[in-house]
C-alpha cells in the first residue's frame, strides 16, 4: 500500500488545485488515489536508462507567427459583446470580479 | 429512399433517413427527393422521439440547423456546385465549440457556457454545407470510457439499453448508431472515439497527432487529444476526415502532411499487417497489475481479452487473408507500461488545462447573476485556511462544478507534477512514453509491417454501472487504444462483420487498424476493402 498520499497530503493537493472536497467524499477519493498511485509503481520495472523524455506528440519544433498586426481573429469587435455577455457580472463593458488583493481575508 | 416527400416523414418506425450514408443522402438531395430543410426537420422529429430512450444529445441546435439547411436549399436552387456534405445532419461532441450554442463538455461547471466562436473543424464542416444538429453527451471533460461520468445523464447503447455506449464520445456513437445523425465528430485522447465506435457498431477514426486542428476543442491532455470522425461506414469517415484535416494557424501542432496513397486491390498483396503478441495474450493486462496488492481479482474482471472479441478479430484476420494481405507476428514489448504511463501524463496535462475553469471566466453557477459578487464579499467564516473572496470563488466553483472523476484526476495531476514527485512520476512516464513510441517505430521499420491490427477494447459493451466503482477496471477498457495516442499514430475502429459467435449474440465488436504516422489513407483503404466484402 502506498503511504504517499495521506489525508494531510490530500489537503495540501486540494489547496494547490483550488478544489473544495466534501468531507463525506474524502474517504473514497483517498482510497482511489492510493490504488492508482500504487499502480504507477509498475513503471519502476521499465528500463529507462539513457532515454530522453518525450515531451509531446508533435512533429514540429518551434512554431512562430509572423510578427505583424492582424485583425485579432477570431475575437473581432463583433465577438466582444458575446464574450462580455458570458461573464458573471459586468459594468459598462468592464468585467467585475472580487478584489484580488483582499487584506482583510488574506491567507494566514 | 423512394418518395420521401409523400410519406411526409411522420412514421418514425419507418424513418427514411435512418440508414443513409453520406453519399446516399447526397444522391437523394441532388435528385430532389427531399430538401435539406425537410430532411433536417424530420431528423429533429425523429431525435425528439428516439432520444428519450438513448439520451445521446445534451442540446439540440434546431434554429441554427434549420437556417443552415435553408441556405443549402437556396444554393441548390441556384444550381451551385455543392459538396458531398451539403445538408448532411452531423452531431458534434459537446467539447467542441459551435458558435452560439451551449458547450458544456458534460460538466456542471460549464452548464451555462455558450460558445462565442466555431471550432476550426466546425467552421470547415459548415463551409462544406453540413448541418450541425446537436451537441452530444460525453464523460465530463472526456474523462471516462462509458459516458457514465457525464454530469447530466448516462447515454444508453442502442444495441442494448442496459449497456454503456462506451466513451467518452458515447453520445456521438449512439447518435450515429441509432440513425439520429448521419455522422458525428468525437475526440480521442486514449480511445474515446474508437472504443465507443466499437461498442456501437460504427466506424471511428483517430487521426495522427497533428492531422486535425484542435482549435475550439476543450482540451483534456494536449499532447494526446485529436478530433476525428465517427460514421456508419469507412467511406463516410474518410469524407469527413478529408474536410476537417489540415494545418490551421490557430493550432500550432497541426500540419499539412503527405497523405500516403490510396491502395488499389493489387496493392493489397504487398501489404503486411503486424499482430502484436502482447495484445492477444488474454492474461496481458492482468500482468500489469501489482500482484496481490490492493486490487482484488474480481475488480480485474474483464481486463483480459474476452473470447468473443478474440474470435471476432480472428475472423477479421481470416477475411483479410482472403484479400491476399499478409500477416506477421510482432512484439510491442512496452505495451504493459502504457496504462500507468498514460494515467500519469493525462492527469498532469488535464490538471493544468482545467485550471482555466476557475468560476471567474466562462461561467459561474450556484449563485444568481446579480447577487453573486455581493454574496462573495461577505466576511468568511473562520477556518484554518481563511480564503480571500476570490479564492473562495475558486474553491467553491471548482469543488461544486467538477464531478468526482474530474476532481480525482486534477488532484492526481497536481500530485505527479508537485515538487519531489515530478521526477519519480511525470518525467519517468515521459521516458516510458518514448519507449512505447519506439516499439511502434521498430515494428514499422525493422519488422517492415505497413499497419497493425488489434482488438479495440478487450470486452464487449459492458453493463451500465458495472465498472463505475473502481477506477482501474474502467481504465482497462482502453488498454489497446491508449498506446496509439501515446505514440501519436492514426488508428481506425471498424465493426466486425459477419460475426458468427453465438455467445456474443447481437453485441457489436470492433477491430482496430493502426497506421504509420500520417498514413490515414492506407488504413482507410484497407478498411474500405474489408467493408466492401459485405456490401
Amino acid at each position: 500500500m502506498s503511504d504517499l498520499i495521506t489525508k494531510k497530503t490530500l489537503k495540501y493537493l486540494t489547496d494547490l488545485a483550488r478544489i473544495e472536497i466534501k468531507t463525506e467524499k474524502e474517504k473514497k477519493l483517498l482510497k482511489d488515489l492510493v490504488k492508482i498511485i500504487d499502480y504507477f509503481e509498475e513503471l519502476k520495472k521499465a528500463d529507462i536508462k539513457d532515454i530522453e523524455p518525450m515531451a509531446g506528440g508533435t512533429v514540429k519544433n518551434n512554431v512562430f507567427r509572423i510578427d505583424e498586426e492582424d485583425d485579432g481573429l477570431p475575437f473581432q469587435e463583433t465577438k466582444k459583446d458575446k464574450l462580455i455577455e458570458q461573464f458573471f457580472e459586468e459594468e459598462d463593458s468592464f468585467l467585475k470580479i472580487p478584489a484580488v488583493f483582499d487584506e482583510k481575508n488574506k491567507r494566514n | 429512399m423512394k418518395k420521401i416527400k409523400e410519406i411526409k416523414l411522420v412514421n418514425m418506425n419507418d424513418f427514411s433517413f435512418k440508414n443513409l450514408t453520406i453519399k446516399e443522402f447526397n444522391q437523394g438531395l441532388i435528385k430532389g427527393e427531399f430538401s435539406a430543410f425537410e430532411a433536417t426537420k424530420s431528423f429533429f422529429d425523429f431525435i425528439k422521439k428516439k432520444d428519450k430512450k438513448i439520451k445521446a444529445f445534451l442540446n439540440l441546435c434546431e434554429e441554427n440547423a434549420l437556417e443552415q439547411a435553408s441556405r443549402v436549399d437556396v444554393a441548390l436552387g441556384e444550381k451551385k456546385n455543392l459538396g458531398l456534405l451539403a445538408g448532411v445532419p452531423i452531431a458534434v461532441k459537446d467539447n467542441i465549440l459551435v458558435e452560439g450554442e451551449l458547450c458544456t463538455a458534460g460538466s456542471k461547471i460549464l452548464e451555462n457556457y455558450k460558445a462565442v466562436y466555431d471550432a476550426t473543424v466546425v467552421k470547415k464542416l459548415k463551409e462544406a454545407g453540413a448541418v450541425i444538429i446537436g451537441k452530444t453527451n460525453m464523460d465530463e471533460f472526456a474523462m471516462g470510457s462509458s459516458t457514465e461520468n457525464s454530469a447530466f445523464y448516462s447515454t444508453k447503447n442502442p444495441y442494448d439499453l442496459k449497456r454503456a455506449p462506451g466513451g467518452s464520445s458515447g453520445g456521438s456513437a449512439a447518435a450515429v448508431a441509432s440513425g439520429m445523425a448521419i455522422a458525428a465528430l468525437g475526440s480521442d485522447t486514449g480511445g474515446s472515439i474508437r472504443q465507443p465506435a466499437s461498442f456501437c457498431d460504427i466506424v471511428g477514426l483517430k487521426p495522427s497527432y497533428g492531422s486535425v486542428s484542435r482549435y475550439g476543442l476543450i482540451a483534456l491532455a494536449s499532447s494526446l487529444d485529436q478530433i476525428g470522425p465517427m460514421a456508419k461506414t469507412v467511406e463516410d469517415a474518410e469524407i469527413l476526415f478529408n474536410i476537417i484535416k489540415g494545418e490551421d494557424k490557430f493550432d500550432s501542432t497541426s500540419v499539412n502532411f503527405f497523405e500516403g496513397r490510396e491502395l488499389s486491390f493489387n496493392d493489397l498483396k504487398g501489404i503486411t499487417i503486424g499482430l502484436p503478441e502482447e495484445y492477444f495474450k488474454p492474461e496481458m493486462p492482468g500482468e500489469v497489475i501489482n500482484k496481490g496488492q490492493s486490487i482484488a481479482k474480481e475488480q480485474l474482471k474483464g481486463a483480459g481479452l474476452e473470447l468473443e472479441v478474440e474470435e471476432a478479430v480472428e475472423n477479421v484476420i481470416e477475411t483479410l487473408k482472403s484479400l491476399k494481405i499478409k500477416f506477421k507476428k510482432i512484439s510491442l514489448p512496452h505495451t504493459k507500461y502504457a496504462l500507468a504511463c498514460y494515467y500519469i501524463i493525462l492527469p498532469a496535462e488535464a490538471s493544468t488545462n482545467l485550471a482555466r475553469f476557475d468560476g471567474i471566466r466562462y461561467s459561474r453557477n450556484y449563485a444568481k447573476k446579480d447577487t453573486g459578487l455581493h454574496k462573495n464579499n461577505q466576511p468568511q467564516p473562520a477556518s484554518k485556511f481563511s480564503k480571500s473572496a476570490l479564492e473562495d470563488i475558486y474553491f467553491k466553483q471548482r469543488g461544486g462544478g467538477f464531478g468526482d472523476e474530474v476532481k480525482q484526476r486534477i488532484i492526481l495531476g497536481t500530485f505527479v507534477l508537485s515538487a519531489g514527485y515530478y521526477d519519480a512520476y511525470y518525467k519517468k512516464a515521459q521516458k516510458v512514453r518514448r519507449l512505447i513510441k519506439q516499439d511502434f517505430e521498430k515494428a514499422f521499420s525493422t519488422e517492415k509491417v505497413d499497419m497493425i491490427l488489434s482488438p479495440v477494447s478487450p470486452t464487449l459493451p459492458f453493463k451500465i454501472g458495472e465498472r463505475t466503482g473502481d477506477p482501474l477496471a474502467m481504465y482497462m477498457s482502453d488498454i489497446f487504444t491508449i498506446p496509439v495516442n501515446l505514440a501519436g499514430l492514426p488508428a481506425i475502429s471498424i465493426p466486425v462483420k459477419n460475426q458468427k459467435s453465438a455467445v456474443s449474440g447481437q453485441l457489436p465488436v470492433g477491430f482496430q487498424l493502426i497506421g504509420k504516422p500520417f498514413q490515414e489513407r492506407e488504413i482507410l483503404s484497407v478498411g474500405k476493402f474489408y467493408e466492401n466484402l459485405f456490401k
